[in-house]
């Protein structure tokens, strides 16, 4: 099986298209670009009309008006994202570093600074909090020369929008804290895995630190996963990271796109920083949609997949049936459902009880 | 742009796109092994574009529900890994799209407010160029302007928050509750009568 182009590569293209198309026509060979693009699969025609429909659907914006001050509408969580303070004690003067709610003036479109003592209106509403941007809920309020913590459970995937424009995703039983300062991004990894999509800002690098490993995005996309105490694997999914360990840069290794790198957290000097190796980089996201893809494992190490996304367990006696190889893509929560489905195709029997599923012939 | 007309896009943001959520929802509680949601929607938006006309569509609602069911059909039996029982649990739950919730419906007053939140949510200068563009209704040239941005950023900027918003759409649609709530997921009141009675029968 090839490794698919996932619905969200596909959107993000589409997207691309319809901002192009919503800055004036285009030029004939654009209008062949996209139709090329167009033919190369069936879906991409549907994610470009659906881009286009929510891009119309958007322009309703206008009614909300000249005056439509953003901060008026955020969440309680988005406010959080971007270090509003929550309570009244906590005002500009307070020494923790926060943006000041953004005002924009109509005619200019700069943000406007309201004077302080300016009461903000606030919208209070109990279940419309859930919603939040995308469904986003940030546990953890964090401190300021702590940083700020973002915490997934078991099975649980969350992406928070960043004040720069960057966007973090955290897949199932992480946990990061993010120390956003004037000269440097810094995001320590506790546990967990993580997907870093960084916006560039020459002034302001952008590192992740896990077991004394720094990894410096250069314009980047990547992942990094915790593999408990022992180590730290870093997937590149676009542009370039560096590596080092425990801030020895002469000896920092580049990882580009595509390309897997593992950092045992027990070596010492001379072995090398990271063993870096060309990987399916795009198989191993699909977590970020709450899926789980297998290309060729064994039943063994798909259940153990699993076991990382949930507390039910698949148990598989039979080593003839545990060395079975599997292809397909999962939702990660339901290891039920892929029980079931794994015993209909390999003709076994799955027995269901609580917390466990046996799959035996 | 020949294959998606003005029209059809506009048709689709107005009589389809806020029954997505429901959509999705709707197929989640399918739950196929190896199948993914976002795969069968874009699939069926691309069958919905390529329709010679919508005029004759009476229920969008209902069309939408069937369009991606048959979509659904399509995969289920080309896949290896599905069993023949989940195929059979499939007719039997029928092509028949449930209605409409009260709770949605109550959404549709909301809609604007929540499309505010969206703008809201938006991180850093990605919202400072769409607010430019979307409400006060600058070209993206004058945007660039205004901000002192090149033109080529403003377009970034505008894609990145388009492609954020079809995610609220598709995110609001893993859980009941999100759903309801998200942007986008406004029921269109009175487009048929029958949405007011409410009849699931896919639980």
């Amino acid at each position: 099986m090839t490794v698919r182009e996932t619905a969200q590569e596909i959107d993000g293209v589409a997207a691309d298209w319809v901002a192009r198309l919503d800055r004036g026509a285009l030029s004939p060979q654009e209008d062949q670009a996209l139709e090329d693009w167009l033919n190369g699969d069936p879906r991409r025609l549907g994610a470009f009309a659906r881009a286009r429909a929510v891009s119309l659907s958007s322009e309703r914006a206008k009614a909300l008006g000249a005056q439509f001050c953003p901060d008026d509408f955020m969440t309680p969580e988005a406010d959080a994202e971007r270090g509003v303070p929550e309570t009244p004690e906590r005002r500009s003067d307070s020494p923790r570093r926060y943006d000041p709610p953004r005002r924009y003036d109509p005619m200019s479109g700069k943000k406007i600074v309201p004077r302080a003592g300016v009461s903000r209106r606030r919208f209070v509403w109990g279940g419309a909090l859930a919603a939040g941007f995308g469904g986003l809920a940030i546990t953890g309020l964090g401190l300021p020369s702590y940083g700020k913590e973002y915490v997934t459970h078991l099975g649980e995937v969350k992406v928070v929008p960043m004040a720069d424009g960057s966007v973090i995703s955290l897949n199932t039983d992480s946990r990061i804290r993010v120390l956003y300062t004037r000269n440097q991004r810094e995001v320590h990894l506790e546990k967990g895995e993580v997907l870093f999509e960084v916006a560039p800002d020459a002034s302001r690098p952008f590192v992740v630190k896990a077991l004394g490993t720094d990894v410096f995005a250069i314009g980047t996309s990547f992942t990094v996963r915790k593999l408990g105490e022992v180590g730290v694997q870093v997937l590149v999914r676009e542009g370039l990271v560096k590596i080092n360990r425990h801030n020895q840069d002469s000896r920092a290794v580049e990882v580009g796109a595509n390309r897997r790198a593992i950092v045992q957290a027990g070596d010492a000097p001379p072995t090398p920083v990271a063993r870096v190796e060309t990987y399916p980089v795009a198989r191993d996201l699909a977590w970020r949609e709450g899926r789980i893809a297998f290309e060729g494992e064994s039943l063994s190490s798909a259940a153990a997949e699993f076991r990382r996304y949930s507390d039910t367990r698949i148990l598989i006696e039979d080593p003839d049936v545990a060395s079975e190889t599997i292809t397909g893509l999962f939702q990660s929560n339901d290891p039920v459902g892929f029980a079931r489905a794994v015993a209909a195709s390999f003709d076994l029997r799955a027995e269901v009880s609580e917390k466990q599923v046996r799959l035996y012939r | 742009m020949v294959r998606v007309s003005d029209e059809r896009a506009l048709w689709l943001s107005r009589q389809v796109l806020p029954h997505e959520p429901a959509l999705r929802n709707w197929l989640g509680r399918r739950r196929i092994a190896g199948l993914e949601i976002d795969d069968i929607v874009q699939e069926t938006y691309a069958r919905l574009i390529t329709l010679e006309a919508v005029s004759g569509i009476g229920n969008v609602r209902n069309y939408l529900f069937q369009t991606a069911y048959s979509v659904l059909m399509t995969h289920v039996r080309r896949s290896r890994i599905v069993s023949f029982q989940t195929v059979s649990d499939l007719d039997q739950l029928g092509a028949r799209a449930p209605d409409c919730s009260p709770e949605e419906q109550v959404m549709d007053r909301d809609e604007l407010q929540r499309l505010a939140e969206a703008i809201a949510g938006l991180p850093g200068k990605i919202r400072e160029v769409f607010i430019l563009r979307r409400v006060n209704g600058l070209s993206q040239r004058d945007v660039a302007e205004r901000l002192r941005l090149s033109e080529s950023t403003v377009e970034k900027h505008m894609s990145r928050s388009i492609y954020l918003l079809m995610n609220l759409i598709s995110h609001g649609g893993n859980g009941e509750s999100r759903a309801s709530r998200a942007w986008g997921s406004k029921a269109h009141k009175g487009l048929n009568r029958s949405d007011s009675k409410r009849n699931r029968s896919g639980d």
